[in-house]
């Protein structure tokens, strides 16, 4: 009988040659994938540039002429989720120092930053509703993963929440900054508009916190006060009611719902008097 | 890269080799040309003389249906013998024998009774009293095909060296889930094993279904216990002997498997114990030139092969385990309601080398299942190949485990 023994080189060379296709499909795949996060950070880059173009305009028009007509035209939203998306991806197929990843990933925070201090400033100047939520991380931190999960359903959720996700381990001078600007010592740690909160927070809390921040900034829309409607639903809060709700506000009147009933606020002399 | 990728790419590399070697040689000994031309010819009468040994316990349910099946044969009668052995059964099976005796008078049916002493000893009763050119071994829940042991016999008159002749084992009309997916395994074995056969590197004659020459028992010896693997130490012992061992294509017999979760890991415990026993025994075959494919391909290949569905499982596992976390955390964070969150269609999933290796392999593995279905004319079932490979992903760590364990302690395991 033929002992075939040659097949076994055949083999050694058909087997090597289905490898190094897959190294090299695997090779071209990831690159490709580099290459749709440029073309994402172009994007956005763009788009922030003409966001910030209309804001330095403000001083002559007004806030209607600036405003993006949606949220979409601001950047960020869909971009910059699916850049993040892309990022976590890639981050588990190439190493940690991989020197592309690093720097798209320091690209992709400083874009948010200054995302953020855009929404900052139209939020003051023309009362643009968006729920900036700050996410500081760290990848050995345990229970971010689990904060990453409710930020993700935060965000799907409620579609004027804007989460920024930062890194604290990027080697960046910007992040450095924003820490010592909100005190974070702790991680996870959240800043939804100006409150901290250092540790984590589970979906129900933060549910309950976004809703909070929204009816308190829907009341903007009516030119009321936003510092009047927050000392309601502090004293409110205070006086043990579970559910407060701003329902309109009308001829210097705040009216409220607590627990069913109606509660009506007005400001006089600077101070806060209960009508109703 | 680390230790742990790199053994993992050798893994790999190896795994795929000896699918590709399955492959290359199968364009070498055709098997669908051989089945065509076999089929279009009527089958000359055999000349040589056979007796057909079913070692039996407790197996009330299917010795009549064995028997049936033997002597529903095609095989000349004059030229058939038939031995059962009672290997001390408790239950009813020895008065069936007698009663199936009694009413078949004019058959050659030697029926004997023992002591319970394992598989080996009787069948190494039975061998006492062949007198013919060549025994057959079937189990006692196994049923062949009509035309099998004249198919079979025909292969020792064209092969004057042929020493031992595996039949083609599928499985007895599956029922259970656990027998469909069986199913598929057994005809993925049809085509594996008969290039194997074909490369003189047949790891195992299977004891539901074989037939060996005569001479063979003369030469050396009879059945050892080889724990409870008696089938796997002899075909070793007749490569020990450099002696010729071939794999069926047509001689084709349904077994019965198990039905449960726990008799099949029983059964697999049962078979990986005695395969790895044997093989410390046998350990001079490994990468031995000697021993031809069987020494360098075969032995080494079934070690691979006893590991890869594990190892393959925890690579598998790993590529794919952020995704697994994540859906994880996902339940742990957010309860039931991750379920509304659950996004259906394509999830982004990481396309890695190891993923597409991975891909190819089963390609490779889902082909020679194909093959072996068209060899052995069996129905295509998409969803119990599917089943096959989901089940067997995470059934087989589980008696590979048990098996290192029982190996390690050195116990032996039972036999049912």
């Amino acid at each position: 009988m033929e002992k075939h023994y040659d097949k076994y080189i055949i083999t050694f060379f058909i087997t090597a040659t289905i490898f190094l296709s897959a190294f090299y499909i695997s090779e071209k795949i990831l690159n490709s994938k580099i290459q749709q996060l440029r073309l994402l950070h172009e994007k956005i880059s763009l788009n922030i540039l003409s966001t910030e173009t209309r804001l330095s305009f403000l001083k002559q028009v007004s806030c209607s002429a600036v405003k993006p007509a949606s949220a979409q035209e601001l950047g960020i939203t869909d971009e910059l989720n699916r850049m993040a998306k892309r990022i976590k991806l890639l981050e588990s197929e190439l190493s940690e120092d991989d020197e592309n990843l690093e720097i798209l990933r320091r690209k992709y925070v400083l874009l948010q930053v200054k995302d953020y201090l855009l929404v900052q400033e139209l939020a003051k100047k023309c009362k643009y509703n968006i729920a900036t939520v700050l996410y500081f991380y760290t990848n050995s931190c345990k229970e971010c993963k689990e904060q990453s999960i409710v930020l993700d359903e935060i965000k799907d959720r409620y579609r004027y929440v804007r989460v920024y996700w930062i890194d604290e381990t990027l080697p960046d001078p910007t992040v450095r900054t924003l820490l010592k600007l909100f005190k974070i010592k702790e991680f996870p740690a959240l800043v939804v508009g100006s409150d901290v909160y250092q540790g984590y927070v589970d979906y129900e809390k933060l549910s309950s916190i976004i809703e909070r921040w929204a009816k308190i900034h829907n009341a903007l829309k009516d030119d009321a006060d936003q510092e009047v409607i927050l000392k309601i639903f502090e004293q409110l809060e205070k006086e043990g009611v579970k559910e407060v709700d701003f329902v309109k506000y009308e001829n210097g009147k705040y009216y409220f719902k607590a627990d069913k009933t109606e509660a009506v606020f007005t400001v006089k002399d600077g101070k806060l008097k209960r009508l109703k | 890269m680390s230790l742990g990728e790199f053994l993992t790419y050798v893994f790999l590399f190896a795994l795929l080799y000896t699918q590709v070697i399955f492959l290359i040689f199968s364009f070498e000994f055709d098997p669908f040309s051989k089945t065509n031309k076999k089929s279009n010819k009527k089958l000359p009468k055999p000349n040589l003389s056979l007796s057909v040994i079913v070692a039996c316990w407790n197996e009330q349910e299917t010795i009549e249906d064995t028997l049936n099946s033997i002597f529903a044969s095609d095989f000349p009668k004059r030229k058939l013998k038939v031995i059962v052995v009672d290997d001390g059964s408790t239950d009813k099976t020895w008065l069936k024998l007698q009663n199936y005796k009694k009413r078949n008078p004019a058959l050659s049916l030697l029926t004997l009774r023992k002591e319970n002493g394992g598989k080996h000893t009787a069948v190494n009763l039975a061998l006492e009293h062949v007198d013919t050119d060549l025994f057959a071994t079937i189990d006692a829940d196994t049923k062949l095909k009509k035309d099998s042991l004249k198919k079979a016999v025909i292969e020792f008159e064209k092969d004057k060296e042929l020493a031992a002749l595996g039949g083609v084992v599928l499985v007895k009309d599956p029922k259970t889930f656990i027998q469909k997916i069986q199913s598929i395994e057994y005809q993925m074995f049809v085509f594996t094993k008969y290039i194997l056969g074909e490369m003189s590197g047949a790891l195992v004659v299977p004891g539901a279904f074989s037939v060996y020459r005569t001479s063979v028992m003369k030469k050396i010896g009879k059945f050892k216990k080889a724990h409870l693997l008696e089938d796997l130490e002899y075909t070793f012992r007749m490569h020990k002997h450099k002696m010729k061992v071939r794999q069926s294509l047509d001689a084709i017999s349904y077994t019965t498997t198990p039905a449960t979760v726990g008799a099949l890991v029983k059964q697999r415990v049962r078979w990986g114990y005695g395969l790895l026993k044997n093989l410390v025994d046998y350990k001079e075959f490994i990468f031995n030139r000697k021993y031809s494919h069987f020494g360098v391909f075969t032995v080494p290949m079934t070690l691979l092969a006893y590991f890869s569905i594990p190892i393959s499982t925890v690579i598998l596992f790993f590529s794919l385990y952020d995704n697994f976390y994540r859906l994880f955390l996902k339940f742990k964070v957010l309860g039931v309601q991750a379920l509304g969150g659950i996004h259906f269609g394509l999830p982004e999933i990481n396309i890695n080398s190891f993923l597409l290796i991975m891909l190819f392999v089963y390609l490779l593995v889902i082909l020679f299942i194909i093959n072996g279905q068209r060899i052995a004319q069996e129905k295509t079932y998409f969803s119990r190949v599917f089943g096959f490979f989901v089940t067997y992903m995470f059934l087989t760590p589980v008696w590979v485990f048990k098996v290192l364990y029982a190996v390690a302690v050195s116990r032996d395991v039972k036999w049912r």
